[in-house]
């Protein structure tokens, strides 16, 4: 159970942390498209580093995590914290089942985000990291949907 | 309908853990808590590796019993 608690907070970690992430690139298309309506021939940007720190601690501490529990991670590092058990035929069936309720679960979310998508104008002087903010609600409710279903195989 | 099995008094008989029968059947011992709770239905496969391991014929370890509604 604590396993599944890691796996789940280190995924929504994980998400918020790449979102975070994605700011300086906003920033910097941000002064491309000055740069090509105004027609400019210099271009200075800034990019703040400071974003890139959460997912590269992130990164660190997984890479450690992984590596101290080589023996039980039979699940490939690219794919990691994500857990999929699948010891015997119980678990492979809840497992089953989880991702059919997320697969249901992106189904539902993904027309929801792209009508979301429609008041982008309205976000955009203010919280120009709203695009990439709906995107990511794409896989944190799918794997709230996934943890959720897969919990059961701790009970 | 559903099926009702004699796995936990089996396993007593034989004084094993959950863990002890998990083990000889290649399966967790959640997974044999929940059979013997009703929560799960094994395959055909598990169920035929539990009667493999008590000796016993399928229908002495497992039996399809009617639900109350169905009487």
């Amino acid at each position: 159970m604590k396993r599944l608690w890691f796996s789940l907070i280190m995924s929504f970690c994980t998400i918020i942390s790449f979102g975070l992430a994605m700011v300086p690139f906003i920033q910097l298309t941000n002064g491309l498209a000055d740069l090509i309506r105004r027609n400019e021939d210099s271009y200075t940007v800034e990019l703040n580093m400071i974003f890139f720190l959460p997912i590269m601690v992130l990164g660190l501490i997984e890479a450690a995590d992984y590596l101290w529990n080589k023996r039980k991670n039979k699940s490939s590092f690219w794919i990691y914290p994500l857990i999929m058990p699948s010891d015997d035929e119980r678990e492979r069936a809840i497992t089953a089942k989880a991702s059919h309720a997320a697969f249901l679960a992106i189904w539902a979310v993904a027309p929801v985000c792209a009508g979301a998508m429609c008041f982008y104008p309205l976000f955009e002087e203010n919280f120009p990291i709203y695009p990439i903010f709906v995107v990511l609600m794409i896989p944190l409710i799918q794997i709230t949907v996934y943890y959720l279903k897969i919990r059961k195989i701790y009970l | 309908m559903y099926l009702s099995n004699r796995v936990r008094e089996l396993r007593a008989r034989y004084d094993w853990t959950q863990s002890d029968l998990g083990e000889k059947v290649g399966v967790t011992r959640q997974t044999i808590a929940s059979i013997e709770k009703g929560d799960y239905v094994p395959s055909l496969l598990l169920g035929l590796q539990i009667c493999h391991v008590f000796k016993l014929r399928m229908e002495d370890v497992f039996e399809l019993k009617r639900g109350a509604d169905e009487e």
